[in-house]
């Protein structure tokens, strides 16, 4: 007896529907375990992480905030992995974008500068991301140089820069050295959309992004050509369609979200830079991307979801004294999961039994 | 023949007379781009609207990477290697050359002729885009692309399970039908078709044949590459072989005057 792995005849949609909730309901289960493990109540932490943030109105709000740059890259994920272009440097992207816009924040502190500083900042953020996307996208389009390689170490040459810049010549000289920008003025931050709340302006332009981007990839012409490059190169190149252009298009549109998030991220909630803008969200976003199953929509949902874990996991922390690093266990383990469910709709399980039993009904 | 319904004679319309040079190719050679391709050495050609030329050979004779020649998939240094209705166009892309009134039809149906995984609708807008109502200020008219497949249904008697299905889900015969129907519903000035019934079953092969004969006789220029000789024989009006890459042998072909029974 045999257990083989075989090829569906074809593509199965019921699976394609339920894979993200079976890959959850595993990674609970999974998760319970290692809460069991931890000598920690798993029914309680589950409540913990998946429940109780749902039931405030500030943790609400929180969520939101937190899904906000979760949904913006990955929407522009979404766009490179249907075209079969790895961007795995998103991170990057995020904070080249929170640099450029910082510059001009720093720039003008203290001067009476206008109104027009918050917008030319989330543009110069937008502009540095896509150029800094466009640096593995070129690499990979002219040399053939694997993208996924590329644009993940210039993660950490960004990572560096910034952290170069908030230690060196951006300090804030009555910062008590820390290594962070001064404050921003009022102009340079992102107005707060309920007063007294974190919820800011960054949550409605993240949802504006999921609008343009479901229509972009149902009902242009662009977005038939991003989707057929991805799904059938070589009919893509007889209907006409570039696939380097479209390559170089996609890794600017997702370095563009991704740099604007980090400048949105770095002008709103926090409020300064500073090293560890980002608790990850440019790999956290490649997870909400394939769990979304690389549609806005679906990114949307998945983006909140994963955001619940980031404050559910946070509240763990003091509440059970879970450690937070368990919340990106929990989004590795639900990575994984999903891939692993997803190749059920292309292949399936069958028991093969022993040839002999086969032969015995013949004669 | 045992397909449940008849199959149709394949008739061509009498007195048809070949007009002007409409595909012209002059001395074309082009490297291979892959290690097991073939190299094409001084292939020249000329097809007069009204006409079908059939090139014979079998698989490994270059008529792959003719094809790509042809439809722009591959471009030629030199303009003036293919002609398309008068006009220079071995540096034009696919694009450009079905602007020109080209229409291509490849070999391989699914991966190359459509995208397996996407509803005949988007199938229809692969090579519609540009030649077309299909695309406005950049959005896609949905209603026309539906429309061309409903008329593509209709005309080539696309058999199917719903309105829009998925290209993978139709049997070969069914798909090539819609294949070649979407590019002879553009009115093509020129049609270059790469094994036009291979794996496909008799009724449809008849309704395809037919319908290159049809648009033969409306003035268009066919160019039909096959390995069936008894295809090539049924609706060319002149064939040539291509053997290891070059261009050998023209005959002219008298038309048979009497239909071998099938069984």
């Amino acid at each position: 007896m045999q257990l083989v792995l075989e090829k569906r005849a074809e593509r199965s949609s019921t699976i394609a529907l339920v894979s993200p909730l079976i890959a959850i309901g595993l990674t609970i289960v999974t998760m319970s375990l290692l809460f069991a493990i931890l000598g920690k109540n798993p029914i309680s932490a589950l409540g913990v992480y998946f429940i109780a943030p749902l039931t405030d109105a500030y943790s609400l709000q929180e969520i939101a905030v937190k899904a906000t740059p979760l949904v913006m890259i990955a929407v522009g994920l979404s766009l490179c992995y249907l075209a079969n272009a790895w961007n795995i440097g998103a991170e990057g992207q995020f904070l080249i974008g929170a640099v450029a816009g910082s510059w001009l924040a720093v720039k003008t502190q203290g001067t009476d500068a206008g109104h027009w500083v918050l917008p030319v900042m989330l543009l110069l953020g937008a502009a540095a991301g896509a150029l800094y996307a466009l640096i593995p996208a070129i690499c990979k389009v002219r040399f053939g140089a694997s993208e996924i390689l590329t644009s993940l170490m210039l993660v950490y040459v960004a990572d560096l820069f910034l952290d170069y810049l908030v230690r060196g010549p951006w300090r804030d000289p009555a910062g008590f050295n820390f290594p962070t920008t001064a404050e921003f003025d009022p102009v340079a931050t992102v107005p707060v959309l309920i007063e007294g709340s974190r919820l800011h302006l960054g949550a409605v332009l993240a949802l504006l992004v999921v609008a343009a981007a479901t229509v972009l990839l149902r009902r242009t012409i662009k977005g038939f050509e991003i989707r057929v490059v991805g799904a059938a190169p070589r009919a893509a190149r007889f209907g006409g369609f570039n696939s380097d252009q479209l390559i170089l298009l996609t890794f600017a549109i997702s370095g563009a979200l991704a740099g604007l998030a980090g400048i949105i991220e770095v002008a709103g909630p926090v409020g300064h830079l500073q090293p560890g803008i980002s608790p990850g969200y440019g790999f956290t976003a490649i997870i909400v991307a394939f769990l979304g199953r690389l549609n806005p929509i679906g990114i949307l949902i998945a983006g909140l979801f994963l955001a619940l874990t980031f404050i559910g996991g946070e509240q763990a922390q003091i509440a059970m004294k879970i450690p937070l690093d368990v919340t990106k266990v929990f989004q590795g383990i639900l990575l994984f999961y999903v891939l692993a469910c997803d190749s059920f709709i292309l292949y399936r399980f069958r028991l093969v039994f022993a040839s002999r039993q086969v032969s015995r009904g013949t004669g | 023949m045992m397909v449940g319904a008849d199959i149709k004679e394949v008739k061509a319309a009498a007195g048809r007379k070949p007009t002007v040079p409409r595909l012209v190719v002059n001395d074309l050679s082009l490297e291979p781009d892959d290690p097991h391709g073939v190299r094409l050495e001084h292939i020249s050609l000329e097809l007069k609207g009204g006409e079908i030329l059939g090139i014979a050979g079998v698989a490994g004779n270059g008529r792959d990477e003719l094809f790509a020649a042809l439809s722009g998939e591959r471009l030629a240094k030199d303009p003036s290697t293919v002609v398309i209705d008068g006009i220079a166009s071995g540096h034009l892309s696919i694009t450009q050359r079905r602007r020109l009134g080209a229409a291509y039809v490849p070999e391989e149906r699914l991966g190359h002729g459509t995208a397996p995984r996407m509803k005949l609708s988007e199938n229809a807008l692969l090579t519609g885009h540009a030649t077309s109502d299909m695309v406005q200020h950049g959005f896609v008219n949905t209603a026309a692309t539906l429309s061309t497949v409903d008329r593509a249904t209709e005309t080539f008697d696309v058999r199917k399970a719903k309105r829009d299905p998925e290209a993978a889900s139709l049997s070969g015969g069914n798909l090539q039908k819609f294949i070649v129907g979407r590019e002879i519903l553009r009115n093509p000035a020129v049609l270059v078709v790469s094994q036009p019934t291979w794996g496909v079953d008799a009724g449809a092969a008849a309704v395809i044949r037919q319908a290159l004969l049809d648009l033969a006789a409306s003035g268009a220029a066919v160019l039909v590459t096959s390995q069936d000789l008894d295809e090539l024989a049924e609706i060319a009006d002149r064939i040539a072989v291509m053997f290891t890459a070059t261009s050998r042998s023209r005959w002219r072909l008298r038309r048979p005057t009497a239909r071998s029974s099938a069984c």
